[in-house]
């Protein structure tokens, strides 16, 4: 469903991303793992048309968007939550999941399937029910596993076809951790696919279907979790 | 006594258009981190569209129907922003803040110069309007009616701000804009049509402060870029961003100036730059203002 | 050591400039030679508010204050202690703007960005509007309130003896502009060493990224601070000229739409070469010229070519024609050391 082709990104003047090139496909998770700094948020930004690509081409349900902004895509079925979460420091839970209910209802895919934002909110609350004791606090005062939960949801909301999610599991406790894992297993079984940007191998390998390894911007492992854990380059690579 | 009550009414006609200003500013600023230097000249556009449609056809139609004319001008300056917004501003967005600050000080010198061209320097005025609406008696004091509309329209202008913002779909979409641009548009929000809806509003508010304050003082050159370093005062202390800021804001710094002209004509300007600037050293957010 | 295409520069570029700088009072009609004394000292302006915009990052929206501050200190003191001697008035002027902006600086450097420009402003409008308003005036007494009111604040300057020297009428431009010139080179040579000094060198590790300026130990706000008392001298210096040149100081020199111009005129000639501001200030002044004389409006002119710089040349004029590669070679060359 996700095609990315060689794509090379720059921030400001440095290259980042060279000729990058991944896939995401129905029902799947993947996960994307390296260090701080290979190229990981990069990668879903670019994806997700936060920042613009020099070349190469990104294809998304057989349709070329590579050059569409991002508002367009999230549109067309991407949802995203990104590493600091993203949540509407001043507006509500409920706000902020009012926000993806509208834009969903708004986005035309959603009305062929007869499937409204409410709907898929509460699907996602089924995910997470703890979101649903949130509604009326403002996005300032969560904690930081609590604000995971709302972005994932609030992504989940807009009743997307993808999924991507950036260092998810980051700063969570190890038992807060594995409820995640069932959380994602459960988003997958719903249909939707998943793309995970996660520094922890091991995280990693308790869900992914498939697991790329990037590391200076570049894939240096392509396949399933368990290879990747056998594999000492991989290793070495990714604990630096 | 009843000097009071007439000094409090001023002070209310007075914060009404002060308000309608400074929210713009504000609006705008909360949404795109712009400071408009224009905004003045907008309104100042606004009460010279609305002054000239009024005398036009202050012969042809009866009274009631100019009232309809009033947002004239409010109309027009709203035309005017949503192109001077996506023309002007929007690839200026990434570029260090002087650079916006310098092309909306272009756009005042520009529309000041365009004011002087086409309306000249004789002043301009809807008085029409005022007369049509009579005077009231305040104990042994006259007051124009037209005045009390205005200071109504100001508070319903705020009561629908505040509604518009923080009751509707738009105003979530707005406030999550401008704390998120980033994470606005990775939901599906056109941040890009979002900032013109915003800047439209802004010019809209601006332009309809000129409209009404114009049946009762006329439109004259440089109105535009005399209140707007008022309006300056108004948001700083206020907060940049911050509707109700604006409010309060308009309120004191209108009370002050009445205040301030009984006892000591001179000082004014002179004290309320004083305020501004003394909420600026110990709390440069404002007294509403988002912390940074 | 010098190499030979660096004296053949310099002689290149001195050598003309100096010829017309000296020769101008000859070369020009009496009105033109006024207007050249009105580029001369808007220039000094401009470089002194630069120092503060384009080498520390701070946009000052109150300037005017010191330029105003540096003729009006001096007006008063003809008006009140009979002072006929230009280099009292002068070197008045020059104290009371710079201590202005000292104390004024002491307040502003506090804020940055945004907050900065909007508090320059404030203070600069206070000061404004105390002589608009006739606040000032009032201090003077009875005699006072009557000048304000016959000059709606504006004050009269007589010509003043220059080392002395009673100039009659006619000739007492001619001489006067000897005056305005060593002035100028005297702020160009002072603010070049300053902008090529160790503090110099700071202020643009301040403008440039803040927080690592703190940790290379830099005070940060403490040179703000000298920056912006260091500017209020050459504003001083250049409002009082004015004062002088034009005979009268008036409340729209203090108007911020006047530090607005000025910060127009820097950015036209770019804030990141130290010449910048020169050439936009005679750009400026020569445009101001050819409006008034052809009644083109001044300000859409003006403001048309603030839209084309921010849009198509964001380094100004010096940065664009730095750009011509003759242009660039000669400008390396004269940027070399003097010895």
């Amino acid at each position: 469903m996700l095609e990315v082709t060689q794509i090379n990104t720059f921030r400001g003047p440095a290259h980042i991303l060279h000729g990058l090139t991944l896939s995401v496909n129905e029902q799947e998770v993947v996960c994307l793992v390296g260090r701080n700094g290979a190229g990981k948020t990069t990668t879903i930004d670019s994806i997700m048309g936060l920042l613009p690509l020099r070349s190469g081409q990104i294809v998304f349900h057989g349709e070329n968007i590579t050059g569409l902004a991002a508002h367009m895509r999230a549109r067309r079925g991407m949802g995203y939550a990104p590493e600091d979460c993203g949540i509407f420091p001043e507006l509500t839970v409920e706000e902020n999941l009012m926000i993806s209910r509208w834009l969903a209802n708004a986005s035309g895919r959603v009305k062929e399937a007869a499937f409204t934002g409410s709907d898929a909110q509460e699907r996602a609350f089924s995910v997470f029910p703890e979101v649903r004791t949130l509604t009326h606090r403002e996005g300032l005062h969560l904690s930081g596993g609590q604000k995971k939960m709302v972005a994932i949801a609030r992504a989940m909301t807009l009743s997307p076809s993808l999924l991507l999610l950036d260092e998810a599991f980051e700063g969570l406790a190890p038992a807060v951790v594995t409820r995640f894992i069932d959380a994602v297993i459960k988003i997958k079984e719903m249909g939707i696919s998943i793309l995970m940007a996660e520094s922890n191998l091991a995280n990693a390998s308790r869900i992914a279907d498939r697991l790329y390894a990037i590391d200076r911007g570049e894939i240096i492992f392509h396949g399933d979790p368990k290879e990747a854990l056998k594999n000492e380059e991989v290793m070495k690579a990714l604990r630096g | 006594m009843d000097i009071l009550v007439l000094q409090i009414l001023n002070s209310l006609f007075y914060a009404s258009v002060l308000f309608l200003l400074a929210a713009g500013l504000s609006l705008i600023f909360g949404v795109m981190g712009i400071i408009n230097m224009a905004h003045g000249s907008l309104y100042a556009l606004g009460a010279y569209v609305t002054a000239w449609v009024i005398t036009f056809a202050a012969t042809a139609v009866h009274p009631a129907v100019l009232f309809l004319l009033l947002p004239a001008g409010a109309l027009v300056v709203t035309a005017a922003g949503v192109v001077i917004e996506p023309v002007l501003l929007r690839p200026l967005y990434k570029r260090p803040e002087e650079y916006q600050l310098l092309i909306t000080f272009g756009l005042l010198l520009v529309l000041e110069d365009v004011m002087r061209f086409v309306w000249g320097g004789t002043p301009l005025s809807a008085s029409p309007l005022m007369d049509a609406l009579g005077i009231v008696h305040v104990g042994e004091f006259v007051y124009p009616t037209y005045n009390l509309l205005v200071i109504a329209i100001g508070v319903f202008a705020a009561l629908g701000v505040w509604a518009f913002v923080y009751r509707t779909r738009f105003g979530v979409m707005l406030r999550a804009t401008s704390q998120d641009r980033r994470m606005a548009s990775a939901l599906g929000m056109n941040v890009g049509r979002v900032y013109v809806q915003a800047f439209g509003l802004g010019c809209f508010m601006a332009g309809l402060g000129g409209a009404i304050v114009v049946p009762s003082q006329a439109a004259v050159l440089g109105m535009g870029v005399e209140v707007l370093v008022l309006a300056f005062v108004v948001v700083v202390i206020g907060g940049l961003g911050s509707l109700e800021g604006a409010l309060v804001g308009a309120l004191i710094v209108s009370f002050v100036r009445t205040g301030v002209i009984q006892f000591y004509e001179e000082l004014e300007l002179a004290v309320l730059y004083l305020i501004a600037a003394a909420v600026l050293l110990v709390r440069p957010t404002g007294l509403f203002g988002r912390p940074q | 050591m010098h190499d030979a295409r660096v004296v053949a520069a310099r002689i290149l570029v001195l050598v003309p400039a100096g010829a017309w700088v000296l020769l101008a009072p000859a070369a020009l009609s009496p009105y033109l030679l006024i207007i050249w004394c009105y580029a001369l000292i808007f220039s000094i302006a401009c470089l002194g508010l630069n120092l503060v915009f384009g080498t520390t990052g701070l946009l000052s929206l109150g300037h005017a204050a010191y330029f105003g501050a540096g003729a009006y200190a001096g007006a008063f003191l003809y008006r009140f202690a009979d002072i006929h001697s230009f280099e009292v008035y002068f070197l008045v002027g020059i104290l009371t703007s710079t201590l202005l902006a000292a104390g004024i600086g002491f307040l502003c450097v506090r804020a940055t960005k945004i907050h900065f420009a909007i508090l320059t402003l404030a203070f600069g409008q206070i000061f404004h509007s105390l002589f608009i308003d006739g606040a000032i005036f009032r201090l003077f007494g009875p005699l006072g309130w009557a000048l304000y009111l016959v000059g709606e604040g504006s004050m009269y300057i007589p010509r003043l003896t220059i080392l002395g020297i009673e100039f009659e009428p006619e000739e007492f431009i001619p001489a006067f502009y000897y005056v305005i010139v060593f002035a100028f080179c005297a702020s160009v040579f002072l603010l070049w060493r300053i902008n090529h000094s160790p503090f110099g060198k700071a202020l643009r590790a301040i403008r440039d990224n803040q927080t690592r300026a703190v940790y290379i130990g830099i005070p940060v706000r403490q040179y703000r601070w000298y920056a912006f008392t260091i500017s209020g001298v050459f504003l001083g210096l250049a409002g009082a000229l004015y004062g002088q040149l034009d005979r009268q100081i008036t409340p729209e020199q203090l108007d911020w739409l006047f530090s607005a111009e000025l910060v127009l005129a820097t950015v036209l000639g770019g804030t990141r070469d130290f010449i910048g501001p020169v050439l936009g200030a005679f750009v400026f002044i020569g445009l101001d010229e050819i409006a008034g004389r052809w009644a083109i409006g001044h300000n859409i002119m003006m403001g048309l070519l603030l839209m084309l710089v921010v849009f198509v040349f964001p380094r100004g004029l010096a940065g664009t024609l730095d750009l011509v590669p003759g242009i660039r070679k000669v400008g390396l060359l004269m940027k070399r050391k003097w010895l």
